[in-house]
């Protein structure tokens, strides 16, 4: 388990949450800051005490007061950590759950878990801080979509001509053959067959014809 | 007695007609040798042939200037035609030519020259008015000529013709005392050849009002004439004596002159010379049956004459009609083409106004939505870092104690997850991404084990022309159509199409759910509302049990 943890949140009652998490887990060091400039001092002083930190876990949202800060935000503390210390795991734990920010974070900065702050939120991190330990992401439920194939909501039109064939009464076989003739490409029985597959799941359709008769309703055909 | 003087007095004007052609600058121009000896054939005609040779030279030397577009030589050299025309008899043509030299001139621009051109075609037309017995218009143009009339010398020969035109009106005083001043102011200048011209004149008039001097003056004339050997002059002046003594009915001296007259016509070989010198004659004859016939001939051909005067003027006065309504409507034109500038800068300037209007309104409207978006996503700003984490706080704050309700970890829970959704809905988009992964990403925030979504040609759009207002009022619709979805629909299935032509951008949403009444959904009006801050339009379809569907265009 990793050994020296740094906790970067301004809310004192979440780091003691989250402290509780750690101590069940058996780390030995955890150092808790509220700023994320302090946080970049910690870890850049652990590196040249030759003790260096192996997790970092920070929020992203910083109230604003006072202190003037060089890293307002976390996203500014990881995108200078990263860059000094790659090898250092970041795990993100925050209220953000829009996609487009945790794609940006996981995909650009490298983070290597990003958990949503909520009722589970503990529970997540946790299973968050062993997934990493075993070089592994790991992303809240509700944002996993975040990397997933963004491609999957599209049909092609491909998929349309697909059932618009099938609308006609066509056979797979007979539709492989039109699609041959056509040079429309991939025309073979079985990806045919398997793309029909897919747009049944896709439409939630039982069948061949459900998947018209849907099909026809939303007007896609 | 009228046309007697008319007809017979042709003659002797010639060399005034020529007077200026020779006199005005554009002999200057006439270099070439071949110009001034037809040009001296044309002054002073010695054989015959003089003046046909001068015809046909003239006439193809403006066929050649024409080509050439040397205006100016032509214009010269159309005078010369004229009056060779003139010479030979042939009136209206030598009207005619005049008429076209001084299209030409006017066509020119004003200066000295121009000037002298154009009081040299005065004189002429005078002298073929005059001619054409129309003594009106003969003081016309002479009173023209007059104006341009830039010398002395120039201006005492338009005098002279002046003062003949009197005396063919039988105005002999008048026609005296122009005459008069004109062989006064002769003698101060040295030209013999006018010298003669006047005294001639001026002693024919004399002899009319029976002026002792007359006789004297003629006799002097006569002397500078032979001495200079004035052909033409000379006619003119038997001529004259002709007349003053057949005045006085002294017939043997009037028949000599007569006889002098007719040798120097048939010398010059000229049709108008010869038929003046022969009807001399008959005015000679004392025979009533000759008397009356050259009486009855003269009222014929004064009646043809009248006639063909008629005709000659309606000719040209159509040409002047004609060119006078082209300069209305070329006046006309130039009014209309003031009204019509005037018009189309009042024009410019109300479309300018109503432009500057609308575009003040619609940067109004942009500045009004601008505003609105700010203020909505410091809103959901401060209901996410505030309530919500405040919420959160407290949710962890309850957690750590063991002895927490958990149904009321539920209820705060829901109510923090509400909080969010709220903030959520206002919060600020980046449309500086990619806009068509941002909307993937709000669609696929609403996939779930029970709703599939499907697009359609969501990146296939040209984002980039999409103003960034517009991408947020879509976004915002779109967010509020899905939530709308998840809240009544029941759907299974969405599918959100997107098209776009040149200046069109379409979204089809459809999905299968339970569909139902439109009237009652206040976001419906919501999003009308947001699609007409941007000019663009979404419509609602939808009946119970068979899915609801919104058309939006931009």
């Amino acid at each position: 388990m990793f050994k020296k943890v740094l906790i970067s949140d301004d809310l004192d009652s979440i780091n003691q949450g989250v402290l509780a998490i750690t101590k069940t887990l058996v780390i030995a060091e955890v150092t808790q800051v509220q700023y994320c400039d302090d946080a970049f001092l910690k870890l850049k002083k652990g590196e040249m005490d030759g003790t260096p930190y192996d997790l970092l876990i920070t929020d992203l949202s910083f109230k604003i007061d006072h202190r003037t800060q060089k890293y307002p935000s976390g996203d500014a503390l990881i995108t200078a950590v990263k860059q000094e210390y790659p090898q250092l795991k970041v795990i993100v734990y925050s209220v953000e759950d829009r996609l487009q920010r945790v794609r940006t974070l996981v995909k650009n900065y490298k983070v290597d878990a990003f958990v949503c702050k909520g009722r589970h939120g503990l529970t997540e991190l946790s299973k968050a801080i062993e997934e990493v330990y075993n070089s592994k992401t790991y992303l809240s439920p509700q944002i996993q979509q975040a990397l997933s194939d963004k491609k999957n909501l599209e049909i092609k039109d491909y998929d349309i001509k697909l059932i618009l064939q099938l609308s006609k009464g066509m056979s797979q076989d007979e539709i492989r053959h039109l699609f041959e003739q056509e040079n429309i490409s991939p025309s073979s029985l079985s990806s045919i067959e398997k793309r029909l597959n897919l747009l049944r799941v896709q439409f939630k359709a039982k069948n061949a014809i459900h998947l018209v008769a849907i099909a026809k309703d939303l007007g896609l055909i | 007695m009228k046309y007697l003087y008319t007809s017979s007095l042709i003659i002797f004007l010639l060399f005034t007609s020529l007077f200026f052609v020779g006199s005005s600058e554009l002999a200057a121009q006439q270099s070439i040798d071949s110009a001034n000896f037809y040009s001296q054939k044309i002054i002073n005609p010695k054989t015959s042939d003089d003046l046909y040779a001068a015809f046909t030279y003239y006439e193809n030397l403006i066929v050649k200037n024409v080509a050439e577009n040397d205006t100016l030589s032509a214009i010269t050299n159309i005078r010369y035609f004229a009056s060779v025309q003139f010479d030979l008899g042939f009136l209206y043509e030598a009207e005619a030519s005049a008429v076209e030299a001084f299209l030409l001139v006017k066509a020119l621009p004003i200066n000295p020259i121009t000037n002298e051109i154009k009081k040299g075609l005065n004189n002429q037309l005078g002298i073929v008015y005059r001619a054409l017995d129309n003594t009106e218009k003969a003081i016309d143009y002479y009173k023209k000529a007059l104006h341009f009339s830039a010398n002395a010398s120039d201006s005492l020969t338009l005098r002279n013709n002046l003062g003949n035109v009197y005396r063919d009106m039988g105005e002999f005083v008048l026609a005296e005392q122009e005459l008069e001043l004109v062989y006064e102011e002769r003698l101060k200048l040295d030209d013999k050849f006018e010298l003669a011209r006047a005294l001639d004149n001026l002693s024919f008039v004399q002899g009319k009002l029976n002026t002792p001097t007359a006789l004297k003056n003629a006799q002097t004339a006569i002397d500078i004439r032979l001495e200079l050997e004035d052909t033409k002059g000379l006619f003119s002046s038997y001529r004259h004596l002709t007349y003053y003594y057949l005045d006085r009915n002294e017939r043997v001296q009037a028949g000599m002159y007569a006889e002098r007259c007719y040798d120097i016509a048939k010398s010059l070989q000229s049709a108008s010379f010869l038929e003046e010198a022969l009807s001399l004659f008959i005015s000679l004859d004392t025979e009533p049956k000759v008397r009356a016939y050259k009486r009855i001939t003269d009222s014929i051909s004064n009646a043809k004459q009248l006639k063909q005067n008629k005709y000659a003027a309606m000719k040209y006065d159509l040409s002047e009609e004609k060119e006078k309504t082209e300069a209305t409507k070329l006046l006309n034109e130039a009014q209309k083409r003031k009204t019509l500038v005037a018009q189309a800068i009042g024009l410019i300037v109300l479309l300018s106004g109503i432009f500057f209007f609308f575009i003040l309104r619609m940067n109004h409207r942009k500045e009004k939505i601008k505003q609105i978006y700010k203020t909505e996503t410091r809103i959901s700003q401060k209901l996410h870092d505030e309530v919500a984490n405040d919420m959160y706080q407290v949710m962890t704050k309850l957690q750590s104690k063991a002895d927490t309700n958990e149904d009321i970890l539920d209820d705060l829970e829901s109510i923090y997850s509400k909080t969010r959704d709220i903030s959520k809905e206002s919060a600020a988009i980046d449309v500086h991404e990619r806009f068509d992964e941002l909307l993937n990403d709000l669609l696929l925030g609403y996939k779930n084990d029970a709703v599939n979504i499907i697009t359609q040609n969501i990146s296939k759009i040209d984002w980039n022309k999409v103003s960034e207002i517009k991408k947020i009022t879509l976004y915002r619709v779109l967010q509020e159509l899905m939530t709308n979805m998840k809240k009544h629909s029941s759907a299974a299935i969405v599918v959100v199409i997107f098209s776009q032509n040149s200046n069109q951008l379409m979204i089809d949403y459809k999905d299968n759910g339970i569909g139902g009444d439109l009237k009652k959904n206040e976001g419906l009006l919501n999003m009308e509302n947001r699609m007409e801050s941007i000019n663009g339009h979404i419509s609602f379809e939808s009946m119970k049990d068979k899915g609801f569907k919104a058309t939006i265009t931009i």
